[in-house]
């Protein structure tokens, strides 16, 4: 089978008076691996039930390949899930477990049946699905758990089986539901890595839940981020990471999280926090109030006070081996922020005064109802502007 | 947590011994008059163990007097096909009330709850004359068809099909099962538990009941092993009591044995059952 894209149309879904998803459309192209992400009941389990086939959409449609899907059943929409609980059978083997799709697919009713199938002609066809799920299973390493149990094997060679439970019967997508949020954090790591390995290997469309943002980030080729039911944001992760739509988006995607201070629009569209510019450009036509966003890494730490610099204290450092993370907090209000720094920088200690800046064009912001204020192409950043002035 | 003082494991041990006793007590006295003679049961002084074996006596009428051998086997056929048929008929119900949803689902439940508190006794005058407008008084198939469908086994499937986790349901529908094919591939072989504990019930109900089979059925070819007791003791007149407790013996031994066996089973299923990772 070849990889199928996958589109959908404006998918709504309730749960009574709850709107679940709400008008979600999404591209997803051939072999592409994409990953749904967003905090905990944001819909994105929902959506991925409704392109597997186990939900219906209240309204919209659901595309896989040239085929309109919306109301096909899960068996006949050639999609594979790897659930989060994996969901194996456990009162079959490994083998067994991966078998099941094949068999289910490959022989009819009578040859299903057991000992008696085999005068229906089975035998050929379940040699086939023997050698099938031997070939899986060498690529996943599998061999000594085949004939093992669930109850019998750790959590991660049940990732494995769920997956390779997924991958026997070559189907057109791969839908995965936080596959790996069972695993202990070193597992975890190893697993991505196993993952996207086998993404690349085969080449399957692949839809990827998760809650961690990072996990994301590090595996997918694109992130769609969900918000109460609402597509937020699209895009490439570094697109997601540097350039996000929304504040939600922001504050969802990085760690530590981005830091906000609140400021305002002014009429000659210069963003200010107190009488600090920290960012020109913005539409003048609407002043009012803004959040100004930086990432922790972007934090500039002087001790002297620069022209678009705000006071802050040192409260506590924290070591991370490559680099320390400075915690301050905003003297003129009560903003905390953090700042990610080489380690061994110094100058910086907890209880000193220092000032915050941003590196150029790093400032981002958002307005009061979460939504990206982009300068105009043309206006540079507040230092730019100024260091033209001066020189 | 401290290991329990031996004193208080001697009163458990005591407490547990004397309800262990009070249980017992009945089935010993019946295996002891089963080996005793009709004058040594009757006799003045009490003893469990017989002073004059009788054994091969009592145990030698209780198998010819009556076609004891039939009877058990009416027993284990009777048994076998109601508990057949209240799985396959109770599974796909229970399943549906427990994993699928549709309109109507919570009402369809309370009935099932409610068919829980209907005895037998209440509604066997329509059944007796229904069983006699079908021309199925004195067969087979009047002991069987009246339990075909067991409220109790909904009850209690469905209740273990619940905490089947969803994930498993949907991964089955993934593979392609069909919901009928999911019911039998899926969930009896995780429902083993629930369906040898509904066995021990049912298989135990049924065999010794005796109300339905003295109503429906009047030949001995037929009988089940409580009526075949019956049977038995209006041929002998009722006062030959060392082989009526052979014969009691003798019917009750396979429902022991059973037991045990559904015991070891129940255990194994219930520590096999890996369902949640």
């Amino acid at each position: 089978m070849t990889a199928a894209a996958i589109h959908l149309d404006a998918v709504s879904k309730g749960y009574g008076p709850t709107r679940v998803l709400d008008g979600i459309s999404l591209a997803i192209a051939p072999g592409e691996f994409t990953a749904l992400i967003g905090p905990s009941g944001c819909g994105k389990s929902t959506l991925l039930r409704l392109i597997a086939g186990l939900d219906r959409p209240d309204r919209g449609r659901i595309r896989i390949g040239e085929r309109d899907v919306t109301t096909v059943r899960a068996a006949d929409r050639d999609v594979a899930m790897v659930f989060q609980s994996y969901a194996l059978y456990p009162h079959l083997t490994a083998r067994q477990n991966m078998a099941v799709p094949l068999v289910m697919r490959r022989l009819g009713r009578l040859q299903r049946l057991p000992v008696v199938g085999r005068w229906f002609g089975a035998g050929p066809r379940l040699a086939e699905v023997a050698r099938e799920i031997e070939a899986a299973a060498a690529s996943l390493r599998l061999g000594p758990v085949l004939d093992r149990r669930p109850s019998q094997m750790s959590g991660g060679q049940r990732q494995r089986v769920a997956l390779g439970r997924a991958m026997v019967r070559h189907p057109r997508a791969f839908l995965m539901d936080e596959p790996l949020s069972n695993l202990d954090m070193a597992l975890r790591h190893h697993m991505r890595g196993e993952i996207v390995d086998l993404h690349r290997r085969l080449g399957t469309t692949t839809v990827y839940v998760t809650h961690d943002q990072e996990e994301a980030l590090s595996m997918a080729d694109r992130v769609a981020v969900l918000m109460h039911g609402r597509l937020l944001q699209v895009g490439r992760p570094d697109a997601v990471y540097r350039d996000p739509a929304h504040l939600d988006v922001a504050t969802f995607v990085g760690a530590p999280r981005i830091n906000l201070v609140a400021g305002s629009v002014d009429a000659d569209g210069v963003a200010r926090r107190g009488g600090t510019a920290l960012l020109a450009g913005l539409a003048a036509d609407a002043p009012g109030p803004v959040q100004l966003a930086l990432r922790p890494e972007h934090v500039v730490l002087a001790a002297e006070s620069g022209p678009a610099s705000l006071p802050a204290r040192v409260e506590r450092l924290e070591f991370q081996g490559a680099e320390i993370l400075a915690h301050l907090r905003v003297l003129d209000g009560d903003e905390r922020l953090t700042a990610r720094l080489p380690a061994g920088r110094p100058g910086i200690e907890a209880g000193r005064d220092l000032h915050v800046s941003g590196h150029d064009g790093a400032w981002l912001a958002f307005g009061p109802g979460g939504e990206r204020l982009r300068p105009s192409a043309e206006i540079l950043s507040v230092g730019d502007r100024q260091a033209l002035r001066h020189g | 947590m401290m290991p329990p003082s031996p004193a208080f494991r001697l009163a458990r041990l005591a407490i547990l011994g004397l309800g262990a006793a009070v249980v017992l007590y009945p089935y010993l006295w019946m295996i002891s008059a089963s080996l005793k003679p009709q004058t040594e049961i009757f006799s003045a002084s009490l003893s469990l163990w017989p002073t004059q074996w009788f054994a091969a006596e009592n145990y030698g009428k209780a198998m010819t007097r009556i076609p004891m051998l039939r009877v058990l086997a009416n027993g284990a056929g009777v048994c076998a096909a109601i508990l057949v048929f209240q799985i396959v008929f109770a599974l796909p119900c229970a399943y549906a009330l427990a994993k699928l949803r549709f309109r109507g689902r919570e009402v369809l439940f309370a009935l099932v709850l409610l068919g829980l508190l209907v005895p037998i006794h209440a509604i066997s005058i329509p059944l007796y004359a229904a069983a006699r407008d079908l021309a199925l008084l004195d067969t087979y198939a009047v002991l069987v068809v009246p339990f075909l469908l067991s409220t109790f086994a909904i009850f209690l499937f469905r209740q273990f099909i619940r905490a089947l986790p969803d994930d498993l349901i949907a991964a089955a529908r993934m593979d392609g099962l069909s919901e009928s094919a999911i019911v039998w591939r899926v969930v009896l072989p995780n429902a083993w538990p629930a369906a040898t504990a509904f066995a021990v019930f049912s298989v135990v109900a049924h065999w010794n009941d005796l109300y339905w089979p003295l109503i429906t059925v009047s030949q001995t070819r037929l009988a089940t092993p409580p009526l075949g007791l019956l049977f038995f003791r209006a041929a002998e007149a009722g006062d030959d009591y060392g082989a009526l407790m052979a014969a009691t013996v003798i019917v009750t031994l396979p429902l022991v044995a059973l037991f045990l066996m559904a015991q070891r089973r129940f255990i194994d299923g219930m520590t096999m059952t890996g369902v949640k990772g």
